[in-house]
């Protein structure tokens, strides 16, 4: 087996990651539906050797994303922003988001084959089966179909495309009456399909599954057909457990751990010194407009519109049990707050000191500011200079809690230069970060061979 | 007489000539393709697509419209892009997403081709029956004006992006569309910002007697079809009775028929090449000939219907482009028949057709 090696996503929300990145002073406002910007942030993430990029999408629209996800409020359709980027780009994996949910298998089979011819075998299709439950409305449905529903339609579905993708030969164009083409007859509980598609074998096969998600359904669909799963790891422990889960799994299917890359989200906040690292922190959260104070009561969780509650003394008081309300924002926490917190709140305290290096007695204060951003989940990263950062990504992948992240940038380009700029050399020296695509493939980036065709290995054996 | 300079589109039908292996799926010979076209100075290619390959899939090999026209338009500066988006098999609000974001990424060279299942039949890949041909216009119609109202929910100047003041959006530029029809619920407003063109061009080809009230009422440009200048006077008598009945303008619209073209230095090189089979079918009128008299028989044809343009194909790739583009581009440009369009314009500005006002925007 070839030695482990790092993979790096970049997930491309183009306002940044961090809801108020896109009011830092370098960062382009525009940037959602400007795609000669998008492409050179792509480039600079091809120059650091990423495996992919990483375009999300919803599929729905919603006010309230102005102030907790604005990337993710109103951009372009990510089939469309891909296959410009492949004409910007050579190397680097785009990772397009589609919802089975509310997409025909024939339309998916038929966008990622092309995607995948377009760009050279660079395609992936990153499965989710959305927890986007305003969706419906906007699809002639009266309600989103329940978890289970959702996971049924979405097995069937990527058979088929499975199938579709395999309909064509690899190299069957033009060749006898149907070009190598075949139907596929599949006839399943949802889907009654013919084919073929009209496109030929996609340069890679199988176009890369992506799949998230956290739950038995969704880490069981991981372990049959993904081949990179986007994982949330809030620490080491739990990272490794589900790692060391999806790929016991995989197992099952008669896969091996190698065949999938578990990468968990990190947002890197790095600058040549650790000072100028939380200035930067500091400088973003500074950004974030606080909510209006309300009652306990009145408290109601943004849930899969981002963050995990407001961000205001309200919210602090309720996540830590301790009343802090009518506090001045910027003004350092009295250390009794500290010592009467609840279990939730030592842990955000823990969180605030390991990103700022500040705490409660000592020359550099935690604010209440930083409780607010804390309690809310947002705002956060791993800040520091680029060997602690290196050291942060070295030790997760070192103790198999991963094989690489998910780098969510706080605000583009910056967040993107400077983790290709001052940590990607730190790892390339130490010998866990190629230093150049070993071939053209998304494939080939993750080290997975090309899938044989079933279809037509089938009909294969059946001649013999 | 028609319009003066016509305009000029591309139909990309990727029949490989026999010795050159024209291959549709190398991203690199359709770059070249598109880049041609724009040279020569046609206004638009024409992506066509089916869900289905009833006639063997060799026949309707070709990448996907919309990845395709984006992959190309970031490498071509003016042509513009009609991309086949069918109503009978994609959600409205997928199709209102997709041709927005094309818009987007061209800078306003997007077109949408409406196209129904009607004429191009799939419900053997989409798991259901396959619907009447009165549904299919129906859902065609309905899906239209869905996508209409889908690319105004935001108002071009929806977004505020405040640095200073952390305002992101303004709340009250941006519009659910609540549409509640026959066929569909669809509550918006759309996740992609006001299109460049504000709205796309829409496109739709006369295939049946139910054409012509979609064109007549969604239509900027028609697609008459490649017929003999005769029945292209009928179908353009129906489609002004059409326009009538919908309260528009004839002025509004673009009128375009088809003509399959084999072009060659000689009149005698061109005819030797006639033996292929023409793609569009064998009824269909083709120009054969040499530049000039190829040049002179096209620009009949489209007075003899009043048209405005005229989109061509070529009768084998690459060779007969090249013919098109190296002999007869430069004589249509010589007789004022053909004017490239200018750098910087959208679709719109190309075919002289207005940017719309947003339904939704405070008067």
């Amino acid at each position: 087996m070839a030695e482990r090696e790092l993979h790096f996503g970049l997930m491309f929300w183009a306002n940044g990651t961090h809801p108020s990145g896109w009011r830092m002073p370098t960062a382009l406002e525009t940037a959602p539906f400007d795609i000669e910007f998008l492409q050179s942030v792509t480039q600079i993430a091809e120059a650091a050797k990423f495996d992919f990029l990483f375009l999300g999408d919803r599929l729905a629209s919603d006010p309230a994303l102005q102030t907790t996800n604005p990337s993710q409020m109103s951009r372009l359709e990510p089939f469309i922003s891909a296959a410009s980027l492949a004409a910007a780009t050579n190397r680097i994996g785009i990772v397009v988001t589609a919802n089975p949910t509310y997409y025909d298998p024939f339309a998916i089979a038929h966008l990622t084959a092309s995607l995948d011819h377009l760009s050279g075998g660079r395609a992936s299709w990153n499965l989710v089966t959305g927890a986007d439950e305003i969706a419906a409305a906007n699809f002639s449905r009266d309600e989103h179909w329940d978890t289970d529903k959702r996971y049924d339609w979405a097995e069937e579905f990527v058979q088929v495309a499975k199938k579709l993708w395999d309909s064509w030969d690899e190299d069957g164009y033009g060749a006898g009456p149907n070009g190598g083409a075949q139907s596929i007859n599949h006839r399943g509980r949802f889907f009654s399909i013919d084919g073929p598609l009209p496109v030929r074998r996609p340069p890679q096969g199988h176009v890369v599954i992506l799949h998230a998600g956290t739950s038995d359904r969704s880490r069981e669909l991981a372990a049959r057909d993904a081949d990179v799963v986007f994982a949330a790891g809030p620490t080491i422990a739990v990272a490794k457990a589900y790692y060391d889960d999806v790929k016991t799994r995989a197992k099952k299917y008669g896969r091996t751990g190698d065949q999938i890359a578990i990468l968990p989200g990190m947002t890197p906040i790095v600058a040549p010194t650790t000072a100028e690292a939380v200035k930067i922190y500091d400088q973003l959260n500074s950004f974030i407009k606080l909510d209006t104070e309300d009652t306990l009561e009145e408290h109601r969780r943004y849930g899969a519109l981002g963050g995990r509650g407001k961000r205001n003394l309200s919210n602090v008081t309720r996540v830590i049990e301790v009343d802090v309300r009518g506090r001045d924002p910027d003004e350092a926490v009295d250390p009794r707050v500290l010592k009467e917190a609840n279990e939730e709140g030592q842990r955000l305290f823990a969180q605030i000191s390991e990103r700022t290096r500040r705490d409660v007695t000592g020359a550099n204060r935690i604010t209440y500011r930083d409780l607010i951003i804390a309690a809310a989940g947002q705002g956060g990263g791993v800040v520091g200079n680029p060997v602690e950062v290196a050291d942060y990504i070295q030790d997760w992948f070192e103790k198999e809690a991963c094989d690489g992240f998910n780098i969510f940038p706080s605000y583009n380009p910056d967040s993107v230069s400077a983790f290709a700029d001052l940590v990607v050399p730190v790892l390339q020296d130490r010998g866990l970060y190629r230093r150049d695509y070993s071939g053209p493939t998304f494939r080939d980036h993750l080290g997975l061979a090309r899938p044989a065709n079933t279809l037509t290995g089938a009909r294969a054996a059946a001649a013999e | 007489m028609s319009t003066r300079p016509l305009h000029f589109g591309f139909t990309y039908t990727p029949y490989s000539e026999p010795e050159a292996r024209f291959d549709p799926f190398n991203p690199a010979q359709i770059s070249t393709l598109a880049q041609s076209v724009e040279k020569a100075g046609f206004t638009f290619i024409r992506f066509q697509d089916k869900q289905a390959s009833g006639e063997g899939p060799a026949a309707f090999a070709r990448t996907e419209p919309f990845t395709t026209a984006s992959f190309l338009a970031t490498r071509t500066k003016r042509l513009g892009f009609f991309v086949t988006g069918n109503t009978s098999y994609f959600e409205p609000f997928n199709l209102a997403r997709l041709t927005a974001s094309l818009d987007h990424v061209t800078h306003g060279r997007a077109g949408w081709e409406l196209v129904s299942g009607a004429s191009y039949p799939a419900a053997i890949n989409y798991s259901h029956a396959e619907p009447s041909a009165e549904e299919h216009y129906g859902r065609a119609g309905e899906a239209a004006e869905i996508l209409s109202k889908l690319w105004d929910s935001w108002e071009d100047d929806a977004f505020i992006r405040n640095k200073a003041t952390g305002d992101y959006v303004d709340g009250d530029k941006i519009h659910p569309i609540h549409h509640a029809g026959e066929r569909f619920r669809i509550k918006g407003p759309l996740n992609v910002a006001r299109p460049p063109q504000g709205q796309l061009v829409v496109a739709h080809e006369i295939t049946s007697e139910l054409s012509y009230p979609l064109a007549g009422a969604q239509a900027d440009v028609v697609f008459l079809g490649a017929q003999p200048a005769e029945e292209l006077k009928v179908r353009v008598a129906a489609f002004q009775a059409a326009l009538d009945a919908a309260g528009r303008d004839r002025k509004d619209v673009r009128l375009f028929a088809e003509a399959t073209v084999i072009v060659a230095a000689s009149a005698a090189e061109a005819a030797a090449l006639v033996e292929q089979p023409s793609p569009a079918g064998d009824a269909a009128p083709r120009f054969v000939g040499a530049p000039g008299e190829v040049a002179e028989q096209l620009a009949a044809y489209a007075d003899a219907a009043g048209l405005d343009g005229l989109t061509l194909r070529a009768a084998g790739l690459p060779g007969q482009l090249d013919a098109l583009i190296e002999l007869l581009a430069p004589e249509l440009q010589r007789l004022g028949l053909l004017s490239a369009p200018k750098d910087g314009g959208t679709l719109r500005d190309h075919l002289a057709l207005d940017k719309p006002a947003n339904r939704y925007a405070a008067a």
